[in-house]
């Protein structure tokens, strides 16, 4: 039976999750087949055409050292994005595996893992990262050991919560009285629920570590010129702001819509687990 | 004087099915009007027209008047929400869920108050709490305090008509009758009482009219006493012969040599309190059901799983069939299989993301030998189940279909016994009777024994050949 208040809170759709998809997509396209329709070499320098504005050959124009910044933005896009999707699956992956840890294993188990995440989760996100890339000298490995780090606490706790709350329930008490083995349990019964849920994680997740790729490359301590990224782009060209701002405005725009596009897509992907969750 | 008069409701879903048709009901004050009807019958279909709180994409025709008010037409619901409060009220369900979580019960009572100059401790006198209660912020109050601090609510509101929404819905037999007692201090009060219910109990016990559904309209109705001693429609008569209290009891002997499961000198309790059961001794033989009964809290369910071998037992020795499970883990290996457990809800025994059919299958991966398409189909036949449940979601699965389902997926395990814990206390009274009958049974056929867990105790002493009542250990 549906009790009339269930009728009233049932959550609505919302939040644009077609135009999420739609910016989503266009990233993901631009990342997997831009590189090989622009064809122009990203690091090619021609001294004599620095700064030029906008042009048919060069529709977003030079930078200070004569190269095409479409073909710059384009070819940053599979490093910016890969970089962020390997990030946010390691982190997943960390992050899952150490919180059903938490929650199926010993009591001391719980208690090391749950305060390391505490502890991690205590560090300001980028200076563990900032940290790390300093110490290291910059490039893409510590990059993503430092990004890795601030994310999976986040996937370890919603893993863990979600784990113990199916693990109360008849089915699992069922399939260890049917004799099945733990590890079926975990697979069968527990990780797709936990997966479920931390599908916002890793979308919203994607979001911020595009945020936090560009801030390392703005800092100089990402990926190293002359290799075409995202946030060292903007560094390069702000010293040359008030002459090119289209050149500089290109690489913003495009952190900006990867980042709006994995945040409303994470939103969407939200509100369709509560739906589906709700839904009689 | 009538004070809820609904005309002719008619209500059709989005696929334009008609689920209540031409349904016509009154009441008045001071009299209780109670709906009868099995899930799916359309029984709150009618409470949530009432109050103008359909899903989307229904269609109703009819009127709706309240409080001697001019007739409403049932689809304006934005008219009908604005009787809320001033002349009609709901008691949800889940009681606690209504109250606002972070405001005390006091403050709570005077906002729903018409008279302000009264405070809440004579209103929550009158339902038999401490005027106290009113400092209480709603997560401190138990399932029947919370429901007390409702009827409170519709005591000091002006509301003419109170629905009550399955009031007594997994309630055991005293909590019933307190809850009774209590909606019958609302009519007092001069309400009119508008009580959905499938519990025959709390129908008898309320009295005034009463009205049975089925498949969406009324099949008759008329006063209580009327309707119970002489019922005209076969609907009504089939549904006061499932009530377990007019079934004929079984009780027969056995050799008690054969035992499938024996306890002796049990004990358990949680640190700190007293012990749920101590010195328990029971024995199940071959074929035979032993019913556990008491009121919620007793520890039925924590006896159960003891005697699985789930949770282990202060004291005392469980034997299944001659082994100790909790001290011989060879043992609790070769016989694991062997002792199964039904649950009280069915639905959530199967993992939800997988066809129901898949999971029956996938118990050949722990049994060897075991292939699901020699066994499955005659099980299928015996417990009525139609082979096309198989490919559904247990999401898509009614009650009853479900407690058979998981009753399939235990019977492949070819059990010596099963626990089965309040197996019906979700299910219809004429669906509760079919799994009961088919559940002894299969007892019989199998040659296996049951442990029967029940707050009813009507129903245990009609299906078991021997009750044990947990609130004093007393054998019956």
């Amino acid at each position: 039976m549906t009790a009339p208040s269930v009728t009233l809170g049932r959550p609505r759709a919302r939040r644009f999750p077609s135009a999420s998809l739609a910016l989503v997509g266009a990233m993901t396209a631009l990342a997997a087949v831009g590189p090989f329709l622009v064809a122009t070499d990203p690091n090619a320098q021609d001294l004599l055409r620095v700064l030029e504005p906008a042009s048919w050959a060069q529709p977003l124009g030079t930078d200070h050292l004569g190269r095409d910044v479409l073909a710059r933005v384009v070819h940053g896009a599979p490093r910016s994005l890969g970089i962020a999707l390997l990030c946010v699956l390691a982190a997943s992956g960390v992050g899952v595996a150490l919180g059903l840890a938490a929650a199926y294993g010993t009591r001391l188990a719980d208690a090391v893992i749950m305060r390391l995440s505490d502890l991690m989760l205590a560090f300001p996100g980028i200076l563990l990262a900032l940290l790390l890339s300093g110490f290291l000298g910059g490039g893409i490995v510590p990059m993503l050991i430092g990004i890795k780090l601030t994310l999976w606490p986040q996937f370890a706790r919603m893993a863990r919560a979600v784990a113990i709350g199916v693990l109360q329930e008849p089915h699992v008490e069922a399939a260890e009285l049917a004799g099945f083995s733990k590890h079926v349990i975990l697979a069968r019964h527990v990780l797709p629920p936990v997966l479920r849920q931390t599908m916002t994680l890793t979308t919203l997740g994607l979001g911020s570590a595009v945020m936090s790729i560009s801030a390392l490359g703005f800092l100089g301590l990402g990926l190293q010129p002359p290799t075409p990224e995202w946030g060292a782009m903007i560094n390069e060209l702000l010293p040359y702001l008030s002459e090119a701002p289209a050149q500089m405005a290109a690489p913003c725009l495009a952190i900006f819509l990867a980042v709006l596009g994995f945040t409303l897509a994470g939103q969407a992907v939200a509100d369709e687990t509560v739906r589906s969750e709700s839904a009689p | 004087m009538t004070v809820l008069d609904v005309r002719n409701l008619t209500i059709h879903d989005a696929r334009r099915r008609a689920l209540v048709t031409d349904a016509s009901i009154s009441a008045g004050s001071g009299e209780p009007l109670v709906i009868i009807g099995e899930t799916g019958s359309g029984k709150s279909l009618v409470a949530q027209a009432i109050l103008g709180l359909l899903p989307r994409g229904f269609t109703v025709a009819g009127t709706v008047a309240i409080g001697g008010g001019a007739p409403i037409a049932a689809d304006r619901a934005d008219d009908l929400r604005r009787s809320w409060a001033r002349d009609i009220m709901l008691l949800p369900q889940e009681p606690r869920a209504a109250l606002d979580p972070i405001m005390r019960v006091g403050r709570q009572l005077a906002e729903a108050a018409v008279d302000r100059s009264e405070g809440p401790g004579a209103a929550l006198m009158a339902v038999d709490l401490e005027p106290s209660v009113a400092r209480l912020y709603p997560f401190s109050l138990s399932g029947g305090m919370a429901q007390r601090v409702l009827v409170a609510t519709a005591l000091v509101g002006a509301s003419p008509v109170v629905i009550a929404d399955e009031p007594t819905k997994g309630l055991d037999a005293a909590r019933v009758a307190r809850t009774a007692d209590l909606l019958k201090s609302l009519v007092r009060e001069g309400r009119a009482l508008v009580a959905i219910t499938h519990d025959l109990a709390l129908a008898r016990s309320l009295g005034g009219t009463v009205a049975v559904m089925k498949d969406g309209r009324i099949v008759e109705s008329g006063p209580a006493a009327r309707v119970f001693s002489e019922p005209t429609h076969p609907y009504t008569r089939a549904w006061l012969a499932a009530d377990p209290s007019t079934w004929a009891g079984c009780r027969r002997c056995f050799d008690m040599d054969d035992l499938v499961l024996a306890a002796h000198g049990l004990r358990f309790g949680y640190p700190g309190r007293p012990a749920l059961f101590d010195a328990l001794d029971l024995h199940v033989p071959r074929g035979g059901v032993m019913a556990l009964t008491g009121p919620s809290g007793c520890g039925k369910t924590t006896l159960g799983n003891v005697l699985l071998g789930i949770q282990a037992p202060a004291a005392g020795e469980v034997t299944w069939a001659g082994a100790d499970p909790f001290r011989d883990p060879a043992a609790l290996r070769r016989l694991r299989r062997r002792y199964q457990k039904l649950h009280q809800d069915p639905v959530s025994v199967f993992v939800p993301h997988r066809t129901v059919g898949r999971q029956l299958a996938d118990l050949g991966q722990v049994m060897p030998g075991f292939d699901v398409t020699v066994v499955l189909p005659p099980l299928l036949e015996r417990l009525k189940l139609a082979p096309a449940l198989l490919g559904r979601y247990p999401g898509e699965i009614s009650g009853g279909e479900a407690q058979r389902l998981a009753l399939a997926r235990v019977l492949l395990m070819e059990p010596s016994l099963i626990v089965a814990d309040e197996p019906t206390s979700r299910l219809d009274p004429l669906v509760q009777k079919e799994v009961i009958g088919l559940l002894r049974g299969l007892v019989d056929e199998r040659g296996m024994g049951m442990v029967l867990i029940s707050h009813d105790l009507a129903l245990a002493r009609a299906t078991a050949d021997e009750v044990i009542d947990m609130t004093n250990d007393r054998r019956r």
